[in-house]
């Protein structure tokens, strides 16, 4: 079965924000050719994922993957070319993925409000370094993001999707 | 205003350059006795390559803070132009009054020069106070109205700054491209634009003006007030800001006017006015323009550099950073920081609970609260426990220009009214404006 028939109203705002995210806060220029979700029963993981559960009515997981060459260029940007020392690149690797998913997620969160009209949660945000799924057979929604540094890929799966790193 | 003489002078040295520039505008001797504190050229090719190719400088920290600030300058050229990487090339000169005497900016492309580009040197020159007059030196004749229209801002904010003249430095050699033929290619695209655009203009300021004094009762208010205005509109018409309490924020289709600020708002042809009751510019300057020891807390390591690096390019000083609240009720008792940026959701004790003990400690605590959209409620936890603003991500130096500049206003209301401190209610009401 196809994700929810492929009809979500969660990604389409998250992944405009992370658009408007990449271009505008980081200034990264997104390559024209990636706009199509793709319904898929695994989800294609890149170096560095983060992952965010949504609490309340919604129970979907929120997906970043970003690969190693583009969070490269956002850890540069949002350090503004700081200097990383060896000993703390993946830490700051890590932190960059679950606060960029944490911050776009954050953003367009009061878009997901519940029946009664209130705000659903989220849970803190978990990374997982190549990232692989016990599961063979999630279901999952999702899109690739093409830059001029690397690409991501944010989506969303069912609940039952089980992450640990290889 | 001095009238612009563009004409086509190719640059190749800077101290030639600079005396050229004299030579030309009939400068005196003692009006250009000046140091280059900053000339900075560096870039790269085919990727991550970088070198400085050449930095001289008298006065440290001020090069120390120009070069970071330098830093947020990416220009890049169009990949079918050129295969290189540029990141900036510029030069500030400053005589011994730290005059700016000279600025010049070379995106070295045909990509139009970013608002935010111009707009961050120019903050930069405001935060400096540096002043009189200023010579803008660019490679593209195209960016001459672009840099025009932020120069007049610039002087429009800065009192002190009284004359500026443009050099336009052709990228093309001088003998290919004459200089009348570059001033009429622009003043024929200029005119074909212009009245379509003036209408938008005005009827979009005069709605957004209506709107003010409906919604604030007259001409003369305290507030804050969003003129979403866009683009192209902005470039091709006036508007006055006789006030150093505005912020500049791009979104991809406007460009948001934040003014904070008590005086007026108006509105007559094709210029908006604000200007800015008179105030006592020493009192007002004193909160955000000196420089503060900060502390910043945040679990995240990314959140906590990237704090570190805007809040050090404003000219503060981060004291210490801290992982969570445990941490930094120690460090506050440590440092004894002007100002603490706070998270929110942390570990062993959140940032709601950690400002509840540091005011227990310290009741003059000044605490900025940083957090995302959907956690309003828990912003509103925090000012309960004495928290004074806070900042939405993704952090951006804006809006922490914007943050400080609140403390700064709120500082004023206190020296104003000796008697009471500000009704944590007001507080509020500005946090969700």
């Amino acid at each position: 079965m196809l994700y929810k028939s492929c009809n979500d109203t969660i990604l389409p705002p998250i992944v405009s924000r992370t658009l408007s995210f990449l271009s505008q806060d980081m200034d990264i220029k997104i390559n024209k050719n990636s706009t199509k979700y793709k319904c898929k029963k695994r989800f294609d993981f890149n170096s560095y994922t983060s992952i965010i559960g949504l609490i309340g009515n919604k129970k979907d997981i929120v997906i970043i993957s970003f690969t190693n060459e583009l969070l490269n260029a956002l850890v540069e940007k949002l350090t503004m070319g700081g200097i990383i020392s060896k000993e703390e690149e993946y830490e700051i690797k890590i932190s960059a993925s679950q606060e960029i998913l944490n911050t776009i997620l954050g953003n367009v969160l009061d878009k997901f409000r519940t029946d009664d009209d209130k705000m659903i949660d989220m849970t803190t945000p978990q990374s997982f370094f190549n990232a692989n799924s016990r599961d063979k057979k999630v279901n999952t929604l999702s899109i690739d993001i093409d830059t001029e540094h690397g690409s991501l890929s944010v989506g969303i799966a069912n609940g039952n999707l089980i992450l640990e790193s290889q | 205003m001095e009238t612009f003489t563009p004409f086509v002078q190719k640059t190749d040295d800077i101290t030639t350059d600079i005396n050229n520039v004299a030579e030309k505008f009939n400068i005196k001797n003692n009006e250009v006795d000046f140091e280059i504190i900053s000339h900075k050229t560096y870039y790269s090719h085919n990727k991550g390559k970088k070198q400085i190719v050449d930095i001289s400088f008298t006065d440290e920290q001020l090069v120390k803070s120009t070069l970071e600030f330098h830093q947020e300058y990416e220009i890049k050229i169009q990949p079918k132009i050129r295969d290189t990487e540029f990141k900036i090339v510029s030069t500030l000169a400053i005589n011994k009054n730290k005059t700016l005497v000279y600025l010049f900016i070379d995106p070295v492309s045909v990509i139009p020069l970013k608002n935010s580009s111009i707009k961050k040197m120019i903050n930069y020159i405001l935060k400096k106070k540096l002043r009189l007059g200023l010579f803008v030196d660019i490679f593209e004749p195209d960016l001459e109205l672009e840099v025009k229209k932020f120069l007049k801002v610039l002087k429009t904010n800065n009192k002190l700054l009284t004359k500026y003249k443009m050099l336009v430095s052709s990228a093309v050699e001088p003998e290919q491209q004459s200089k009348s033929e570059m001033v009429f290619h622009y003043k024929r695209k200029k005119k074909r634009d212009s009245q379509e655009k003036y209408y938008a203009f005005k009827d979009e300021l005069v709605a957004e003006y209506i709107k003010i004094k409906k919604t604030k009762g007259g001409r003369s208010c305290l507030g804050k007030y969003i003129l979403p205005l866009k683009p192209d509109i902005v470039s091709s018409h006036n508007i006055e800001f006789n006030t150093e309490s505005i912020l500049i924020e791009e979104n991809d289709n406007t460009i948001n006017y934040y003014a904070n600020f008590e005086g007026e708002v108006k509105y007559e042809e094709n210029t908006l006015r604000i200007i800015e009751n008179a105030t006592d510019t020493e009192e007002e300057e004193d909160f955000p323009n000196r420089q503060l020891n900060i502390l910043v807390v945040d679990d995240a390591l990314i959140i906590r550099r990237s704090l570190k690096k805007m809040l050090e390019q404003l000219g503060h000083n981060v004291v210490a950073e801290s992982k969570d609240g445990i941490e930094s009720i120690l460090d506050y008792v440590k440092y004894k920081p002007d100002l603490v940026t706070m998270d929110i959701t942390m570990p062993n004790m959140n940032g709601i609970e950690a400002v509840g003990e540091i005011k227990k400690i310290d009741p003059d605590a000044k605490i900025i609260m940083v957090t995302s959209h959907g956690q309003e409620e828990m912003v509103i936890g925090a000012i309960k426990a004495g928290a004074k603003g806070y900042l939405l991500k993704p952090i951006t130096i804006p809006k922490i220009i914007h943050e400080l500049q609140k403390f700064s206003l709120r500082q004023e209301k206190k020296q104003n009214n000796s008697t009471l401190a500000v009704e944590e209610d007001d507080d509020d009401d500005d946090f969700f404006m």
